[in-house]
């Protein structure tokens, strides 16, 4: 004797699959060190040859890859600093220790600017800006992503 | 579906952001500049962290270098430049000021030439617009234009800027410019001549524009023609010191030599010649000198003496040019030698040459003469004839002048200003008026200057100053043959008899100014028997000179010069050391006249403890405005209470506009003819009409004095205490010495400090003084060619915050110690030496 089996469709069955996969299974990783580590690398460089605007390039493709996987907030908020903040700090500290005026020169910035003539103010205001810029680039990548990518 | 529209939201969404934050990081908004650009850890600001500002030894190849020079510096920045050809050292000197200084050249020439709103946005168009009207920029042009380019001036100019030019090369090579120009992304020009020249005349401004013809009028309106002559009289009726006793010749004027370069050209305004006329130029803003420049306290000190007043004999000068204290200074300390120029001292970052110091005969250093230099025409107009003006019996056309003023982060700005023959057409304390300022024309002040450099002796040095007119300065000289002489040099202008130029005068062609005083009728003295020079910004010569200088608006009342005076006479022959304590005194004069008076007032009055304990304090007080003096407080505040108890229910009650021009008209500002007046008064006047208000019950000075000083005594308990003797005046009394940049947290200061603004260490403006001793010199000469130099001033050699010659020389300043002046025919120790060589 032969039982009936509600089937499914194959397409629907396999998105099924995997949504519940992903459920399941809750944070999935990160893309690889290796591609983070990159993506810093090339933020610093760009930094050093003057290339303001490479924390949003950068924020855009990890945007996109990361579109798909969802890593949740946390890891995120972590991947974008690593991205921005981070490759620029690390700039500055790199100059700092090479005997360049980074703090007296962050804290004249300050005062030409007009704020408090406090060379954290500036340091501060340069990773912002950095962060702004990668932040902004992964929400746009990954909008992009969801737009383009989802309807194949 | 509804997915979809969610992913599209997304999108949109955060390609707006995603487009706004690149704009705003890479074009910035307004006055916030682009971020992203300026924050790159690897240019923008932080291309100046890699730049080397610590000066140390190093070859150096400049081009147009004919010969090698060398440049040496002392541990505290004190540089001498040694060159083999003249052009060569106002190359070396043009390129030393511009390393060391080159954010402040930029400044000056950028507000001078109305180009400040390139820099720093809206806020510099106020600026802008009036040094444009004013013309500033026009006169330099027209000087430089007249400059022979073989001339003396002519090679210095053109070298000067050469060399300036050779660092802003090194800048564009390296992208290490100043921190200002990497947050902006604005990028100077290169230097010219016309820059130096705009620079010479942003002294000028600050030292001889002034609107008092306008204050009169605004006096005569309220107060009345009476009250105002009685209480801003041509002369004061206190003692005056003038330095030239007389007798005076009586010559006729000295006719002008070169044009207003801000005037329409009287020969091309006829009828006949009128151009095509726009529509009529709106009434115009009110322009009004920038605060930032503005000189609002004169205070100058400069004396000399010789003979038995000098230990030793022989002569010794000391100077003090007061101005702005700020970050950096205005002064620059070098020594030059060359073949034609072996001179040290204080030089003005732009300009070519030293200003005050000494060569290996002579030494100088100089007051503002505040004579007359700012005159005002109130032009006839007519509605019905737009853009012309009635003079000599005709209408003319005004000449136009077109400006753009380019705006950081905001749109470019569109400026004409009309000309007519008197000068520009400026709306001045709402008063639409054409200006006639000595600094508008086309003299060649910088080739006096450096003839003066090159000067052996008084004759030679005379001589030289014939050439500089614009600002009128008083000269005193010392040299090595134990003479001692004082001069005032420059053009003040003579209207005809009958007209008033201490007011606004009729454009239409009968009060133009008719000539100059003649040189040699200009006041000057020559080993006075005395043995004492002085000049501290007083009238100079007597109520019987025969041509006109100013009003009692325009000269200081005389009690440094008095403090001066006493000195020399109380002691034995003098020392150096004895010229630095003279510049660093802080007696009130006033206060020695007045504080007899005052404790006469107070005899025999019933006072609380309190008021008591206040008395006893002026009783015993030695009127010094040392910082620990708590009588100071007191005398300070009473006379403050004293002056607005006499005068301000006159204000009150006249409705007088005192907000038009607070630096003259307001009385917080204790303007000088009234604390004339008062002083007068109280001593020989005591009944005087001005102290019974109008409609008041009849006071006299006594009373009007107890009720100013128990008013003091109540205000300075409530601010510092109830105990008179904690009432230290430095708890009341800063200086500050800001950056010109304006930026907070990049100046010195606020610190407590003594002095007032008429002691001889003095305190410009109100209880936080950012007006001082900006440059203090002293030289002693012991023989034939040679001498002891000392000077110091309140700021560094460089203008970089991050380097430590910024402000590395307010210390010494402020502990009242000097540096030894490198002498200009030899070397002093030095720690660096720049070699230059000519080269890419």
């Amino acid at each position: 004797m032969t039982a009936e089996t509600a089937v499914e469709s194959p397409d629907r069955t396999a998105r099924g699959t995997a949504d519940a996969a992903q459920r399941r299974a809750g944070r999935l990783r990160l893309p690889a060190p290796a591609l983070v580590a990159a993506g810093a690398v090339t933020v610093g460089l760009g930094a050093w040859a003057d290339q303001w605007y490479l924390p949003f390039a950068v924020g855009l493709a990890a945007g996109v890859l990361t579109g798909r996987h969802r890593p949740g907030r946390l890891r995120t908020a972590a991947l974008l600093v690593l991205l921005g903040p981070v490759p620029w700090g690390a700039l500055l500290v790199v100059r700092a220790l090479s005997g360049d005026t980074i703090t007296a020169t962050a804290r004249t910035t300050a005062g030409l600017a007009g704020l408090p003539a406090s060379a954290t103010v500036t340091i501060a205001l340069t990773l912002l800006v950095a962060l702004l810029q990668s932040a902004s680039g992964s929400w746009f990548g990954r909008a992009l992503l969801r737009c383009f990518a989802w309807d194949k | 579906m509804a997915s979809k529209v969610s992913r599209a939201v997304h999108l949109v969404c955060s390609a707006t952001v995603a487009l706004a934050v690149l704009l705003l990081l890479g074009a910035g908004y307004g006055p916030v500049p682009a971020l992203g650009k300026a924050l790159v850890p690897g240019g923008g600001v932080w291309a100046s962290a890699s730049a080397d500002t610590t000066v140390r030894s190093e070859n150096l190849t400049l081009p147009d270098l004919d010969k090698p020079v060398k440049v040496s510096f002392t541990a505290e920045g004190y540089a001498s430049v040694e060159a083999q050809t003249d052009h060569d050292l106002f190359l070396a000197q043009g390129y030393l000021t511009a390393r060391l200084r080159f954010t402040q050249l930029d400044l000056q020439r950028r507000l001078g030439q109305g180009r400040l709103s390139e820099l720093v946005g809206a806020a510099g168009l106020k600026s802008d617009k009036f040094e444009l009207s004013l013309g500033l920029l026009r006169t330099a042009r027209a000087r430089w234009a007249a400059t022979p380019p073989s001339s003396g001036a002519g090679q210095a100019l053109t070298a000067y800027a050469s060399g300036v030019n050779s660092w802003m090369s090194h800048l564009e090579k390296t992208g290490q410019w100043p921190t200002i120009y990497g947050l902006t992304g604005v990028r100077p020009r290169a230097w010219t001549p016309t820059d130096t020249l705009v620079v010479q005349g942003v002294l000028t401004q600050q030292m001889n524009f002034n609107t008092i013809p306008l204050d009169y009028d605004l006096l005569q309106r309220s107060l009345g023609p009476k009250l105002t002559k009685d209480w801003f009289p041509l002369q004061a009726p206190t003692p005056q010191r003038p330095y030239d006793t007389g007798p005076y010749p009586n010559l006729p004027p000295a006719p002008l030599t070169v044009h207003n370069a801000n005037a329409a050209d009287p020969a091309g305004t006829s009828a006949s010649s009128a151009r095509h006329t726009v529509s009529p130029t709106p009434a115009g803003e009110d322009v009004a000198l920038p605060d930032t420049v503005r000189q609002l306290d004169f205070n100058s000190n400069a004396w000399a003496a010789n003979g038995p007043r000098v230990a030793g004999g022989g002569a010794m000068l000391a100077g003090d040019p007061h101005l702005q204290t700020t970050l950096p200074s205005y002064w620059f300390q070098i020594s030059l030698r060359s073949p034609g120029y072996q001179v040290a001292g204080g030089s003005i970052p732009g300009v070519p040459g030293v200003l005050v110091g000494h060569n290996e005969h002579i030494s100088w250093s100089l007051t503002n003469a505040q004579t007359v230099a700012t005159l005002y025409y109130r032009e006839k107009l007519s509605s019905g004839r737009p853009d012309s003006y009635y003079w000599n019996g005709a209408w003319r056309p005004m000449r136009k002048a077109h400006y753009t003023i380019p705006v950081r982060g905001g749109s470019t700005v569109g400026l004409t200003t009309d000309l007519t023959v008197h000068g520009p057409m400026m709306t001045v304390l709402g008063q639409r008026v054409s200006v006639d300022w000595m600094g508008d024309f086309a003299h060649n002040d910088l080739d006096a200057l450096l003839s003066a450099n090159r000067a052996h002796d008084f004759t030679s040095f005379r001589e030289a100053l014939r050439g500089w007119k614009a600002p009128a300065l008083n000269f005193v000289y010392a040299d090595d043959k134990g003479h001692i002489g004082t001069l005032l040099v420059g053009d003040v202008p003579q209207t005809p008899k009958g007209s008033q130029p201490w007011l606004p005068l009729s454009g239409t062609g009968d009060e133009d100014v008719i000539g100059t005083t003649p040189y040699q009728a200009l006041p000057h003295v020559y080993d006075p028997p005395s043995h004492l020079v002085a000049s501290t910004n007083q009238r100079p010569a007597g109520s019987d000179y025969p041509y006109f200088l100013g009003t009692s608006m325009n000269f200081d009342p005389g009690y440094r010069q008095s403090v001066i005076e006493k000195f020399h006479t109380d002691r034995g022959a003098l020392r150096p050391e004895d010229y630095t304590a003279l510049q660093n005194d802080v007696t009130d004069e006033l206060a020695v006249r007045l504080v007899p008076a005052l404790l006469a007032a107070l005899d025999g009055t019933e006072l609380t403890g309190q008021q008591r304990a206040a008395r006893g304090l002026l009783a015993t007080w030695n009127h010094s405005m040392d910082a620990n003096s708590p009588a100071a407080s007191v005398w300070w505040t009473f006379l403050d209470s004293y002056l607005h108890e006499v005068f301000q229910p006159w204000w009150d009650a006249k409705k007088v506009p005192a907000s038009k021009d607070r630096w003259i008209l307001d009385l917080d500002r204790l303007p000088t003819p009234l604390r004339e007046m008062l002083q007068h008064w109280t001593l020989d006047d005591p009944d005087n009409a001005a102290f019974t208000p109008p409609n008041a019950a009849h006071r006299d000075a006594g009373q009007v004095m107890r009720t100013a000083f128990r008013a003091a005594v109540a205000e300075l308990s409530h601010k510092l205490g109830a105990r008179p003797s904690a009432w230290a005046w430095a708890k009341l009394h800063t200086r500050q010495i800001p950056s010109i940049t304006g930026a907070p947290g990049l100046g010195y200061g606020p610190y407590a400090d003594g002095g007032n603004p008429w002691t001889v260490n003095a305190a410009g403006g109100r209880l936080n003084s950012s007006y001082g001793p900006s440059f203090r010199l002293v030289v002693r000469w012991t023989g034939p060619g040679a001498s002891e130099s000392l000077a110091i001033y309140p700021g560094g050699q460089s203008d970089t915050p991050a380097t430590p010659w910024y402000d590395n020389l307010v210390p010494l300043w402020r502990e009242k110690k000097y540096l030894p002046l490198p002498p200009p025919h030899g070397r002093a120790d030095p720690t660096a030496i720049w070699s230059l060589r000519a080269g890419e």
